[in-house]
C-alpha cells in the first residue's frame, strides 16, 4: 500500500533520512519508533508531500508522491494527524472535521456560490460524516465550540476525527498520545484496533510511548539517525541488541517494558 | 430515565431558544432594511442621498476586501485598482466607444473578474508583506497609467460620463440608491452563502493554518485564487455603480490612499466578520463628511476615530452589538455561572 524506497532527504549538511525502505500493507498497523531526531516525523512529511525527497521514490496505491502537491496526496487517500495539533482555532469543531471532508465534495466554484442541488447534498452528507466521526472519537458534543476552546486530550481527538472523516485508506498519526492521560491512550489504542478492523484501515504510528505501539501494532520499524536499524514483531524488536543498544541505552532497560 | 427526559426537554428548550432567535434576529433586518429603504422618500437634498449610496457603494468594496484579507488571510493594498478598472472600463466604453450600457456594465464586470484571476495567481506565489508590496505596486501602476493616457482616460481630468439610460430609464441619485442598497443586500447574502459553504471553510482554514489546510485537502493555491476572484467582483460592481451615481471620475479615486481606505473599513468592522464591514464603511465614509469644513485636518479626526475605534473595540466595532450584551451579561456574571454548570452532565 504505501511503499517507501531507498528515500533520503537532508537539510544543510543534515541528513534526517537515510537511504530508508520499507513497506506497508494493507490493513496493518506499523509503529515507527525511533529516539529524539531519528527522522520519524520527516518520514511522515515526506510521504505527505510538505517536502519532496532528495532521492528515492515513495509510492502509494501504485501513485508515485514524490513531485505531488499535499492535497493530491491527500485526495488519494492518505490522510494524517500532526505532532503539535494543527486545528484551526477559529473555526468550531464540526467545521473542522469537516475540512476534512472537503477531498469528496466535487461541487464546483460556481455551483456552491448558487448553492446548486450537487453543492447541498455534498454538505449535508459532509455535516453527517463529521458528527459520525466525531462520534466515533467521543466528541460529539463538542461540535458547537469552537477548536481553541478545547483541552488539549480533546484537541488530539478532534484531530484524528478529522483525519478519518472520509474513511481514507491509510493514516498516519504523528505521536498521537504525546500528552494524553493513560486511560486516554489505552482508550486511543483501542480505536485504533476498532478502526483497523471495521474499515481495514492502514496506521502508521509514529510513537515515543512504547507501550501503544507495543499493545497494537503487529510491526514495528525502528529509525535511528534517519536509518532503519530493525523491522519485526513487537517481541522481537524488544529483544533484538541493536535496538536495545541505540534507542533504550542500557541493557537494564529493557524489563521495564 | 430521569437523565433521558431532561435531556429530552431540554432539546426541546434549546430548539425553541433558536427559533426565537431566528425569528428575534430576522426582525431586527427587516427594521434595518426597512428603514434604509427610507431615506430617498424622506430626504430631500441630493447631497444627503449621495453620502448614503457612497456607504453601500464602499461597504460592498469592504465586503469583498474582507474576504480577502479577513476571511482568507491574503492581504491586499490594491482595492481600489479593482474598483477603478471597472469603473473606468465603463466610463471609456460609453464615451469613447457608445456602447450601450448595460453591454458595458458586463464586458466591465467581465474585464475585473479576469484581472482578479490574474492577481490572484500571482498571490500563490507570495506570502505576507510581500504580497501586499505586489498589490501595492499593482496600484500604484495603475493610477499612473490612468493619469498619463490622456488619450484614452482623460488623463487627471478624469472623464465625464451622460447621465446613463438603462432600459429607456434615465438614472438619478433616488434609483441609484435603491440599486445601490438591493446590490449590498444581494452580496452581503451571497457573502454569508460562501462564508458557510465549503469555499469559506477553504478560506478560513488556509488563514489560520495554511500547512494543515493543504494537508487536509484544500488546494490552497485555487482558494486564494478564488479570494482574490471573489473582492474582484465585488470592487468591480462597486465601480460600476460609482460610475453610475457620480457620472463622473478621476484617478484620484482609485489611489493607494482609497485602497488603504477599504482597508480600514474592514479593520474597524472587524477582519473576518461580514456585518462587519458595512459598519465599517459607514464609519470610512461619513465622519470624513461630517468634517468636511475642516479640509486637509479632516484625515487627523479620521485616523483618531479609527485608533480611538481599535482601542475601545479591538475585534472590530461590528462586534458592537457583542460588546454591549457582554456589558450587560458582566453584571449577572455569577448567576450565569450557577445556572450553566450541570455537574451530571459532565
Amino acid at each position: 500500500m504505501l511503499q517507501l524506497c531507498e528515500v533520503t532527504k537532508s537539510f544543510g549538511g543534515i541528513t534526517a533520512v537515510d537511504n530508508l525502505s520499507f513497506r506497508i500493507e494493507k490493513g496493518e498497523i506499523v509503529g515507527l519508533i525511533g529516539p529524539n531526531g531519528s527522522g520519524k516525523t520527516v518520514t511522515i512529511n515526506l510521504c505527505t508531500g510538505i517536502y519532496p525527497p532528495d532521492s528515492g521514490t515513495i509510492v502509494f496505491q501504485d501513485f508515485v508522491l514524490n513531485s505531488l502537491k499535499e492535497w493530491e496526496i491527500n485526495r488519494l487517500g492518505l490522510a494524517r494527524t500532526f505532532q503539535t495539533i494543527r486545528l484551526w482555532n477559529k473555526m468550531s469543531v464540526l467545521e473542522n472535521v469537516m475540512v476534512g471532508y472537503s477531498r469528496l465534495m466535487r461541487a464546483s466554484f460556481w455551483k456552491t456560490i448558487v448553492r446548486a442541488p450537487q453543492s447541498r447534498r455534498e454538505e449535508n452528507e459532509a455535516r453527517q460524516a463529521a458528527l459520525h466521526a466525531l462520534e466515533i472519537v467521543g466528541m460529539a458534543a463538542f461540535a458547537d465550540k469552537l477548536a481553541g476552546d478545547l483541552s488539549f486530550g480533546q484537541q488530539r481527538l478532534v484531530e484524528l476525527a478529522r483525519a478519518l472523516v472520509t474513511n481514507p485508506d491509510c493514516i498516519l498519526l504523528d505521536e498521537p498520545a504525546a500528552g494524553l492521560k493513560a486511560e486516554l491512550v489505552v482508550q486511543l489504542g483501542k480505536l485504533i484496533k476498532k478502526l483497523n478492523r471495521e474499515h481495514g484501515t492502514t496506521f502508521l504510528i509514529v510513537e515515543h510511548r512504547t507501550q501503544l505501539v507495543m499493545n497494537i501494532c503487529c510491526r514495528i520499524i525502528v529509525l535511528v539517525s534517519g536509518r532503519k536499524i530493525a523491522e519485526g514483531a513487537p517481541l522481537d524488536i524488544v529483544n533484538n541488541e541493536e535496538v536495545i543498544k541505540a534507542y533504550l541505552g542500557k541493557r537494564k532497560s529493557s524489563e521495564s517494558i | 430515565m430521569m437523565k433521558m427526559r431532561r435531556r429530552i426537554i431540554s432539546d426541546a428548550n434549546t430548539k425553541r431558544l433558536r427559533f426565537y432567535n431566528k425569528l428575534k434576529i430576522a426582525i431586527i433586518c427587516s427594521v434595518l432594511i426597512l428603514a434604509c429603504l427610507l431615506p430617498p422618500l424622506l430626504v430631500e437634498t441630493i447631497y444627503y442621498l449621495r453620502v448614503i449610496v457612497a456607504i453601500w457603494i464602499n461597504a460592498i468594496v469592504a465586503l469583498g476586501l474582507n474576504f480577502c484579507v479577513g476571511v482568507c488571510g491574503q492581504i491586499s493594498l490594491g482595492q481600489a485598482a479593482f474598483v477603478g478598472t471597472s469603473a473606468y472600463v465603463l466610463a471609456i466604453l460609453v464615451t469613447k466607444q457608445g456602447a450601450p450600457w448595460i453591454l458595458a456594465i458586463l464586458v466591465s464586470l467581465i474585464s475585473v473578474v479576469f484581472l482578479g484571476l490574474a492577481v490572484g495567481l500571482v498571490s500563490t506565489r507570495l506570502r505576507g508583506p510581500y504580497l501586499a508590496i505586489v498589490t501595492l505596486a499593482f496600484n500604484l501602476v495603475f493610477v499612473i497609467v490612468l493619469t498619463n493616457e490622456l488619450n484614452i482616460t482623460g488623463g487627471p481630468f478624469g472623464i465625464r460620463v451622460n447621465p446613463p439610460q438603462v432600459l429607456g430609464l434615465t438614472i438619478d441619485v433616488k434609483l441609484m440608491y435603491f440599486l445601490a442598497f438591493g446590490c449590498l443586500i444581494a452580496l452581503y447574502q451571497l457573502g454569508r452563502v460562501v462564508y458557510f459553504s465549503k469555499i469559506g471553510r477553504g478560506f478560513r482554514a488556509t488563514r489560520d493554518d495554511e500547512l494543515a489546510a493543504r494537508v487536509m485537502g484544500i488546494n490552497t493555491v485555487m482558494t486564494k485564487t478564488q479570494a482574490f476572484m471573489i473582492s474582484a467582483i465585488y470592487a468591480g460592481i462597486a465601480g460600476v455603480l460609482q460610475t453610475l451615481t457620480y457620472r463622473f471620475i478621476a484617478p484620484t479615486s482609485f489611489t493607494v490612499i482609497q485602497s488603504f481606505r477599504y482597508l480600514a473599513m474592514v479593520v474597524i468592522g472587524g477582519m473576518g466578520y461580514l456585518p462587519g464591514s458595512i459598519v465599517g464603511a459607514a464609519i470610512v465614509t461619513v465622519v470624513p463628511e461630517l468634517f468636511r469644513g475642516l479640509a486637509g485636518f479632516w484625515d487627523i479626526i479620521l485616523g483618531s476615530t479609527i485608533l480611538a475605534i481599535l482601542l475601545f473595540f479591538p475585534k472590530g466595532a461590528g462586534f458592537f452589538p457583542e460588546y454591549f450584551k457582554s456589558l450587560i451579561a458582566r453584571s449577572k456574571v455569577e448567576e450565569r455561572w450557577t445556572g450553566e454548570i450541570d455537574i451530571s452532565d459532565i
